[in-house]
């Protein structure tokens, strides 16, 4: 009787074993951003494979037929393989306002993608060009140092396009604002904002001299890579951009920039 | 001794010179006679020797106890029925009945009564042979209500209406949803919620009422027949209190969770729990988890997943108001205090009509009124908790009671803790190199008034708050000398990370009984939950009279307030036709506000909306009570949508053959407030509540198609279920963006609602052994609940709490005093989206990042959850106590050590995807006293 049952209740948990439908597909990483006045640069990789059963093609990633199509003039450019999965063609300098397409064929599929180079940034202004900052350290005793007020930036944005800051330390020896953390990161950026401002943070500066603030106008298919990326099962998502068949991005970014000076009063 | 008398009789017959047949003879018995002196000699010894016992005194006064006050003398048993015995004043002298036997022979003679020595060691006193016969089936003492040999008897009355109320013996606390039969007939009815019942065309008065009710001794009342219809007051006795009576009672009836036979409905009796293995608390909501068609595989949720819904999806009233939040500590406990409970009732879907509101499920708890006849305290210690309880009186008319527990911040509380906080991947936080002290609690009041201002009126008065607050909040102080900005002035800092959550609720109760088939309840009730998470920092700085505050981080906040009046009738045809109808208003204000930084506002809704209508359900009984149909209908009108949703409803069952009943219920459910998740990767996700607006929001909705058979034996309960849900209009949220979103849209201020649909499809087996010493029940479950959003998938997927087959065994043992358990839970492991690949993008600024490829949503399972906990308990009495009831329990959780995964972690290290697990609780011993007075 016993044993009966206990083949009952095993066959009922046997029974029902799912199989798992894991979606795996060798699709290509693109990695594309076309500048204004430059030349393209496409840089196509293979996905690293979660688990041994999921099997790569074997394409290879420095063998493809890579072109990108001026769109608005429907001329197509070859790209040439420079090892690494990198292609490129001097040929095609990427003009404001003009859509392009990148396609090339992958594992059975033709992966593409488009883009739309976007014009600079209009009218950037800074509140001030340069800021003090009173050095802290190990003599402060840990006290709030006094800090100037936030450097407004302000630009022209009438079509609610996307927007991000990058501020960079270009100085070549770095001078702590902390001493007791030297070793800080000499950048910092915002998340991508459809504004036409943004306020500098002077605690966000690590370091004392020059700095590089760069107003990047980007495209909205790039708005997707800033976000919070999960690496939980509860949460994990795949980042649908605008490359078909594909993975990773392909876009068009403009950028303009202003320099401020972070010194000590 | 059989050697001495063997010897004896050998010598007898030699000295005689009895032949060589006979010597042969007596060798065969000699050898016979030790087996024979066995078997016959503890009969002839207790039934000669228990006869002889002497009175060891007089005894005057009522027979029953008298023999009650014997027994203990002597340490012999009697069995009686004590309704018939305590008629009889006596006395018994020493000099006259002597001994036990004499005694035994004044019963026969001078009242006709039969007695019987078993040869079990009891004595039996009974009325007449057919009580013996009873009272030998039984072996216990009964109590039936006596008056004259019922053969004897003459109905007064025929098919009139019997009415009355059920209460329990020791405190006079009313009795909801007891079972009232007519012994022979199917006829029969339940209690109302305040322990009254009327039932309609009752034969005879001088029928038998059986009332039972889950965790009370059942019992067997003789009516007495007059002309008068006298409102009957039935005290049942509790299982567990039975301690100190001579003998042990009946365990029929004892059992904590009980699955009705004629709804798909489960009724829980929180006095039961105590016996079941907890994590430092008995719970209902984990009780109820023990049950088919209740997942038991999520430990972080006190809320139930009732075949395949949400815990949002679960109507909780508690003394009629709703309960939003039923979490504290992580969802690892549920805000009952199960020590001011007294019914529980979850019906798992095809509700009536009279519930709304929610898509799956309705838990309705009716709290206790407190203690009538006198003052009691009582109070609980556990490795988690401090629970007291105070039961006052005041004159006949006013019962309190008030229930207070608090966590103290002990072992298990840090351990679940720190547990829930690895979870939710938040770190803990950091000032300066100084790490934060937390101190964090949780604790929950009951109160109830209860006003008996007439026979006909009650009043009502219940209150509830349960509270979580988990801080984090960093202690420390600016350091001396440096505290100053250059410059003169003053700093101060704030750094705050708490959340404090939870729900206030009350309600006021009118009860009246018009008549006896005509009741009322008209009830206002209060609700309000509130969920606030601050894990701001802000920074003041004075400096040349200038105050200057800066702030950073996260503030979000979430109210719910529900403003309801409700009125209820009943009207009782009889017991073939009981009609219910009603009409309710509630008022909801839902609020829920995000913000960041201080300044951002990423979400802000405010909602004010009502919600009205009216019920009514009839339940009819055909052929003789074999067949009930209750068919029913509820309109709502929405304000927010300004539209009228009709709910048609459906519940039948049918006895296909004695002891099978076959039930089925169908119905159309709307949900108006819904709970929806914020997707949250840095600090875990969170819910909040919010109410459809038909856009964004659209009212969720759901058909049930149950149906099911049972079994129902004296002491076993077999039963099959199977349901079929088909939800539409359900709500996500998320801050992502799922596509490439459109030029304009700020990333901070998007509200990103998502809509889809869903189906769940399961069937549950029930054995249980409800009688003996040793009873529980196996149950398994196979279900399968998929979602379809079409912004995220295309096709249909896996949900989230989507569980294929559930394996549920609990075994209950009672020895003496003790009371062990053991529960075994097996279920298949949830559902879980893995990546099928990563991918590195270096990023316009300089920065790498890495991004992953997934599988289809929830393709992937978790390993299976199984886990073992046991306990065991003692009960005792202080002080010679009689019938309070003390106990000891010792428990373990997850007894096996079993890691059960609760989620996966996913990180690319040198181009190989590495995965760890997180996981629930480990093993977990717990103790819990409790004591009474």
């Amino acid at each position: 009787m016993n044993r009966i049952f206990f083949c009952i209740v095993l066959g009922l948990l046997m029974s029902c074993k799912q199989t798992v439908n894991t979606g795996f597909q060798d699709n290509p990483v693109v990695e594309s951003y076309l500048y204004a006045d430059e030349s393209p640069t496409v840089r196509i990789s293979k996905l690293i494979p979660f688990t041994s059963d999921m099997v790569l093609s074997d394409m290879d990633v420095n063998k493809l037929s890579v072109d990108i199509t001026d769109v608005t003039s429907g001329k197509k450019y070859a790209l040439t393989s420079t090892g690494n999965g990198a292609y490129s063609n001097s040929a095609l300098t990427i003009s404001v306002g003009k859509t392009y397409q990148l396609s090339f064929p992958y594992n059975g599929q033709v992966v593409t993608a488009t883009t739309v180079a976007p014009g600079k940034p209009q009218n950037m202004t800074l509140s001030a060009s340069n800021i003090s900052i009173a050095q802290r350290g190990s003599t402060v005793n840990g006290g709030m140092p006094e800090m100037p007020d936030p450097i407004e930036m302000n630009w022209t944005n009438d079509d609610g396009s996307f927007y991000f800051v990058y501020v960079k330390n270009v100085e070549s020896v770095k001078v702590p604002i902390d001493t007791r953390n030297p070793n800080g990161k000499d950048f910092f950026r915002n998340q991508p904002i459809s504004s036409n401002s943004y306020e500098l943070n002077p605690r966000s500066f690590q370091f004392y001299g020059q700095h590089r603030i760069i107003l990047y106008k980007i495209e909205p298919e790039y708005v997707l890579f800033f976000q919070e990326n999960s690496s939980s099962s509860l949460s994990i998502s795949e980042i649908k951009a605008n490359v078909v068949n594909g993975l990773g991005i392909f876009t068009a970014v403009s950028s303009v920039s202003a320099y401020l000076y972070v010194g000590k009063p | 001794m059989q050697k001495v008398f063997s010897n004896l009789i050998l010598i007898f017959l030699e000295s005689h010179s009895v032949g060589f047949t006979y010597k042969k003879l007596f060798k065969m018995i000699k050898r016979l006679i030790p087996v024979i002196v066995l078997l016959v000699m503890p009969m002839l010894l207790q039934a000669q020797t228990v006869e002889n016992f002497r009175l060891p005194k007089n005894y005057v006064g009522r027979l029953d106890e008298i023999l009650t006050e014997l027994g203990q003398d002597l340490n012999i048993r009697f069995i009686y029925d004590q309704e018939y015995l305590k008629q009889f004043n006596t006395a018994l002298m020493t000099d006259q009945e002597k001994t036990v036997g004499g005694m035994l022979k004044m019963f026969v003679s001078s009242w006709d009564m039969v007695t019987l020595v078993g040869k079990d060691g009891y004595i039996y006193v009974a009325k007449d042979k057919a009580q013996l016969d009873q009272l030998q089936n039984h072996k216990e003492i009964i109590k039936t209500e006596i008056t004259q040999s019922r053969k004897k008897l003459k109905p007064v009355k025929r098919n009139f209406l019997l009415s009355g109320e059920i209460v329990d013996v020791e405190n006079g606390e009313r009795i909801p949803f007891a079972t009232i039969v007519i012994e022979g007939t199917t006829q029969g009815i339940t209690s109302d919620q305040n322990g009254h019942f009327a039932l309609e065309k009752v034969p005879a008065d001088t029928a038998v009422v059986v009332v039972s009710y889950i965790g009370y001794h059942t019992k067997r009342i003789e009516l007495v027949p007059q002309k008068e219809n006298q409102s009957l007051r039935i005290e049942l006795k509790q299982q567990s209190v039975g301690i100190t009576e001579v003998f042990i009672n009946g365990r029929k009836d004892d059992k904590a969770l009980q699955q009705s036979t004629i709804t798909q409905e489960i009724k829980m009796a929180p006095v039961a729990l105590k016996i079941l293995p907890n994590i430092g608390e008995k719970d209902i909501m984990r009780g109820f988890q023990l049950m088919p068609g209740v997942s038991a595989s999520n430990e972080g949720s006190a809320g139930m997943y009732v075949r395949g819904g949400t815990p949002d999806q679960n109507l909780i009233l508690y003394d009629g108001f709703t309960v939003y939040n039923v979490d504290h500590l992580y969802g690892f406990y549920s805000a009952f205090n199960s020590n001011a409970i007294k019914d529980v009732q979850l019906y798992k879907g095809g509700f009536d009509a009279k519930f709304g509101g929610r898509l799956a499920s309705v838990t309705e708890i009716t709290g206790k009124d407190g203690n009538s006849k006198k003052a009691t305290v009582g109070a609980e210690v556990s490795l988690l908790s401090v629970n007291t309880y105070v039961e006052v009186p005041f004159g006949d008319r006013i019962t309190t009671l008030f229930a207070l527990r608090r966590s103290y911040q002990g072992y298990l509380y840090d351990k679940i803790s720190a547990l829930s906080k690895s979870t939710s991947n938040t770190s803990s936080p950091m000032f300066g190199g100084r790490s934060a002290n937390t101190a964090s609690y949780f604790y929950d009041l009951n109160g109830k008034i209860t006003f008996k201002a007439t026979a006909k009126d009650v009043y009502t008065l219940s209150i509830f708050n349960g509270t979580d607050y988990l801080d984090n909040t960093p202690k420390f102080r600016i350091p001396g000398g440096g505290g100053a900005p250059p410059g003169g002035g003053s700093i101060s800092m704030d750094n705050t990370d708490f959340t404090r959550y939870g729900n206030v609720g009350a309600s006021t109760k009118w009860t009246r009984k018009i008549n006896e088939k005509l009741t009322s309840n008209l009830l206002s009730s209060f609700s309000d939950y509130y969920s606030t998470r601050d894990e701001r920092r802000s920074i003041t700085i004075n400096q040349n009279a200038v105050s200057s505050i800066r702030k950073s981080g996260i503030l979000e906040d979430n109210n719910l307030i529900d403003l309801s009046l409700k009125n209820d009738w009943k009207y009782i045809f009889d017991d073939k036709n009981i009609f219910e109808f009603g009409g309710y208003g509630t008022y909801y204000s839902i609020k829920y506000n995000f913000q960041q930084n201080d300044t951002i506002t990423v979400l802000d809704k405010a909602i004010k909306a009502s919600i009205a209508g009216f019920y009514f359900q009839d339940k009819l009984s055909f052929f003789n009570n074999s067949l009930t149909v209750t068919p029913g209908l509820r309109l709502n009108y929405y304000s927010e949508t300004n539209k009228i949703y009709p709910e048609p409803r459906l519940n039948a069952s049918y006895n296909l053959a004695p002891k099978f009943t076959l039930n089925g219920a169908t119905g159309l459910y709307y949900q108006f407030a819904n709970r929806v998740v914020r997707e949250d990767i840095m600090s875990g996700n969170r819910d909040f509540w919010i109410l459809s607006d038909g856009k964004e929001i659209p009212v969720s909705s759901s058909i049930h198609f149950n149906l099911g058979l049972n079994y129902d034996l004296p002491d076993y309960l077999f039963s099959v279920e199977g349901y079929y849900k088909r939800n539409q209009n359900l709500s996500e949220y998320s801050m992502r963006y799922r596509s490439i979103p459109q030029p304009g849209t700020a990333i901070q201020a998007t509200e990103k609602f998502f809509t889809g649909e869903g189906y769940a499809i399961g069937m549950e087996l029930l054995a249980q052994k409800k009688a003996g010493n040793f009873n529980g029940w196996i149950c398994y479950s196979l279900g399968q609940v998929k979602n379809r959003f079409p912004l995220q998938s295309d096709q249909y997927y896996f949900a989230n709490q989507d569980v294929t087959n559930e394996l549920k065994m609990v075994g209950i043992y009672k020895w003496g005093n003790f009371d062990f358990s053991a529960t075994w839970i097996y279920a298949t492991g949830r559902p879980y989206t893995a990546p099928v690949g990563a991918y590195t993008l270096n990023l316009i600024d300089g920065t790498t990042a890495t991004y992953y490829s997934v599988s289809d949503k929830n393709s992937y399972r978790l390993p299976a959850y199984h886990r073992m906990d046991v306990a065991a308990s003692y009960r005792f009495n202080f002080f010679k106590q009689k019938n309070k009831q003390n106990s000891v329990s010792f428990s373990v959780f997850n007894l096996y050590n079993r890691v059960n995964v609760s989620s996966r972690q996913f990180q690319v290290v040198d181009d190989v995807i590495l995965q760890s697990d997180i996981s629930y609780l480990g093993i977990t011993p717990n103790v819990t006293l409790s004591v009474k007075f």
